[in-house]
């Protein structure tokens, strides 16, 4: 996993539990005992808080003091069409994780128990791989002369498109990154779905289908939430995926905000936009606090 | 509501290449009947039940509800009520959704489901909580609810399992007259699983006793106290003194250590292993009458209406139990003459090893 933007967390790795870590920590830091939290409290003051305390000073004095990288940015089509374009492809990796994640973490947290532990296991591999080496693995399956073009063409499909440098090709590959963590967060809850309401719907006179969206559906709609949230808001922050893959007409926040640094060397502008995103995730988390509740993450 | 007939031919049930977890149940249920399926852990009564509502297919053997199979109807076309373990109140509902599930499901229309559902909890005392949520309601009334959702729509049969096994005490008899009160009222068939013997005892027609997979007995509460079928159903079923004899004819046992026993006779074979059943209750202080043996108090347990003593005759260990003030002065270390009837005795034939 080697991930990391600027506003992906002090750690650079986006895994399940993250935000838990998050609520938990801060759980701790209001109640927990002093000699406990305290290594942890500086190492986030150091590397996190700090940093993160220079980018918006530097957003609100780089190069001159005031509001204007923000007007400059927010009076700006493109930037408002980036953040625009950012948020879509978010909304469509999690529309897609959820699609794919959700049935297989029915299968895996089902009776059959062997074939659970066999997808859970799956599903872990893709997870350890470093990400970096399976974004070539996608550079390499989308290629030009990748597997993906032959098949498309043996299909007759001709001349065959090419997925690398799209935005759909990124897309792609974002939700196979994805897919782990919203697996894992709905497979937590249906984990815990004891398999009596389901036998009880039956029993009253529900068919299974009936039984599964009228009881087992709504009970595990709290991981649905958990996973959509985790997902969403990783994907916002993407960097290495959507830059080595994606389409440069079509990019994303962070890969703008890497340009800006290191080829603009605008540091008051890529920091205002660093805050831009910032801002949105707090909103977000802000949401799901007010309807869900942070602590209320992980548990029913 | 309709009363159907249950009648189970010879069920197994094998979840793996161990011994079966059911193996080979035959019983038939008359209709309107109160029938327990008692026994301990692990016994097969879950399994048993799951296979009646459809949720566990039997291995082999055949299930007929109202004389007709049900071996390939689904669970939800069965029309079997049923109260699980935990209740398995769908906790996104409110109780009047709860309870109105099975007749969403049959597409009643509102005012009927509304009426029904009212009838359904004013039955069972909770008229006044429909809005709430299942886990707002304490463990009986979570109990209470499960029990009107399981009746509501008039099933063919109701299988409550353990229904009871997480109240307190208190409230477990509360319920269990509550649930004896409705079962007299809507004359259903019943199938009720419990391993707590009192529940069995005081509330079935006839029980059911389960052991490793089998019925070892099936009989009124009142015959299997007095005449359990096994060792293991005396054993199961109160307060009991079992001991291993010999038959020596003529309605004679030898035990030993203690001499001949007078019982009944069941014409067993001379020599032939038996268990011999006294309950400790039925045994008295001789006082004029000639003592049948003398027991050794090891321990005397006061329960106020009566006393346990504890203790031995010669080497065999005999339990008795004496009512009332007679009792009183019975002290650890005494010898007491006792006296019982030859016929006060049961005579169980031994399983052959
Ligand atoms: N789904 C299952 N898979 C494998 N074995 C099971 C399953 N359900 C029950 N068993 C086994 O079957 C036996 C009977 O269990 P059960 O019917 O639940 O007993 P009871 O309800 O009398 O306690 C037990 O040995 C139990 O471990
Ligand atoms: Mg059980």
């Amino acid at each position: 996993m080697n991930e990391t933007s600027s506003l992906q967390g002090a750690d650079g790795v986006p895994r399940p539990g993250g935000t838990t870590a998050a609520a938990g920590l801060l759980r701790a830091l209001l109640k927990g005992p002093l000699p406990l939290y305290l290594p942890a409290a500086l190492f986030l003051l150091a590397f996190f808080i700090v940093p993160l305390g220079y980018v918006v000073v530097m957003s609100l004095t780089e190069p001159r003091p005031g509001l204007g990288n923000f007007t400059a940015l927010l009076g700006s089509r493109h930037f408002l069409m980036v953040l625009l374009q950012t948020l879509q492809t978010a909304a469509l990796v999690t529309v897609c994780a959820l699609l794919l994640g959700y049935p297989l973490a029915y299968v895996a947290a089902g009776p059959a128990r062997r074939l659970g532990g066999v997808l859970l296991g799956v599903i872990a591999l893709s997870f350890w791989t470093s990400f970096l080496v399976r974004t070539y693995a996608w550079m390499v399956i989308f290629g030009r002369q990748g597997p993906l073009s032959h098949w498309l063409a043996s299909l007759g499909w001709r001349p065959p498109p090419s997925l690398l440098f799209t935005s759909t090709g990124a897309t792609v590959a974002m939700t196979h990154a994805m897919v782990p963590f919203m697996v894992m967060a709905v497979y937590a809850v249906m984990k815990r779905i004891d398999e009596r309401y389901v036998r009880a719907a039956q029993s009253l006179g529900a068919h299974p289908l009936r039984a599964f969206a009228l009881v087992y559906l709504p009970l595990s709609l709290p991981g649905v939430v958990n996973g959509c949230t985790l997902v969403f808001i990783t994907t916002l922050g993407f960097y290495v995926m959507p830059v080595l893959l994606g389409s440069p007409n079509q990019q994303m926040i962070s890969g703008v905000i890497g340009d800006q640094i290191e080829q603009v060397l605008d540091f008051g502008a890529a920091s205002a936009m660093s805050v831009i995103l910032l801002l949105v995730v707090l909103a977000l988390f802000w949401l799901y606090h007010r309807f869900v509740g942070l602590d209320r993450l992980w548990s029913r | 509501m309709p009363a159907r007939s249950l009648s189970l031919h010879h069920v197994v049930k094998r979840y793996d290449n161990l011994q079966p977890a059911v193996d080979g149940v035959s019983l038939q249920i008359e209709p309107g009947e109160f029938v327990s399926f008692l026994g301990p852990s692990g016994s097969g009564k879950t399994t048993t039940l799951m296979m009646i509502a459809g949720f566990q297919q039997p291995t082999s053997g055949d299930i007929h509800l109202a004389g007709r199979t049900i071996d390939k109807m689904p669970a939800h076309a069965r029309n079997i009520g049923v109260v699980f373990q935990n209740y398995a109140l769908f906790p996104h509902m409110s109780v009047a959704d709860n309870v109105g599930f099975p007749l969403r499901m049959r597409g009643l229309g509102k005012a009927e489901k509304h009426r029904k559902v009212g009838a359904a909890l004013e039955m069972v005392g909770l008229g006044a909580l429909a809005a709430r949520k299942p886990a707002q309601l304490s463990g009986g009334q979570q109990q209470r609810v499960a029990l009107a959702r399981a009746l509501v729509f008039e099933p063919d049969l109701i299988l409550l399992d353990e229904p009871l096994g997480a109240l307190d005490k208190n409230m477990r008899e509360h319920m269990q007259v509550e649930l004896k009160r409705i079962h007299r009222e809507l004359g259903v068939t019943m199938v009720y699983v419990t391993h707590d013997q009192t529940e069995a005892m005081t509330m079935s027609d006839r029980i059911a006793v389960f052991n490793q997979g089998r019925i070892e007995q099936i009989a009124a509460p009142q015959d299997m106290y007095l005449r359990p079928a096994t060792r293991f159903v005396a054993s199961f079923i109160g307060d009991n003194n079992l001991i291993s004899a010999t038959a020596l004819g003529a309605g004679r046992y030898s035990v030993a250590e203690l001499g001949p026993l007078q019982a009944c006779d069941l014409a067993l074979a001379d020599g032939s292993p038996v268990d011999l059943l006294l309950r400790p209750e039925m045994i008295r202080l001789a006082g004029d009458q000639p003592p049948c043996a003398t027991l050794r108090i090891d321990s005397a347990v006061n329960y106020g209406d009566s006393v346990l003593a504890i203790g031995r005759v010669g080497a065999t260990p005999l339990r008795v139990r004496i009512p009332g003030p007679q009792a009183r002065d019975l002290r650890a270390g005494q010898e007491v003459p006792l006296h019982w009837h030859a016929s006060d005795i049961h005579v169980i034939p031994a399983a052959r090893a």
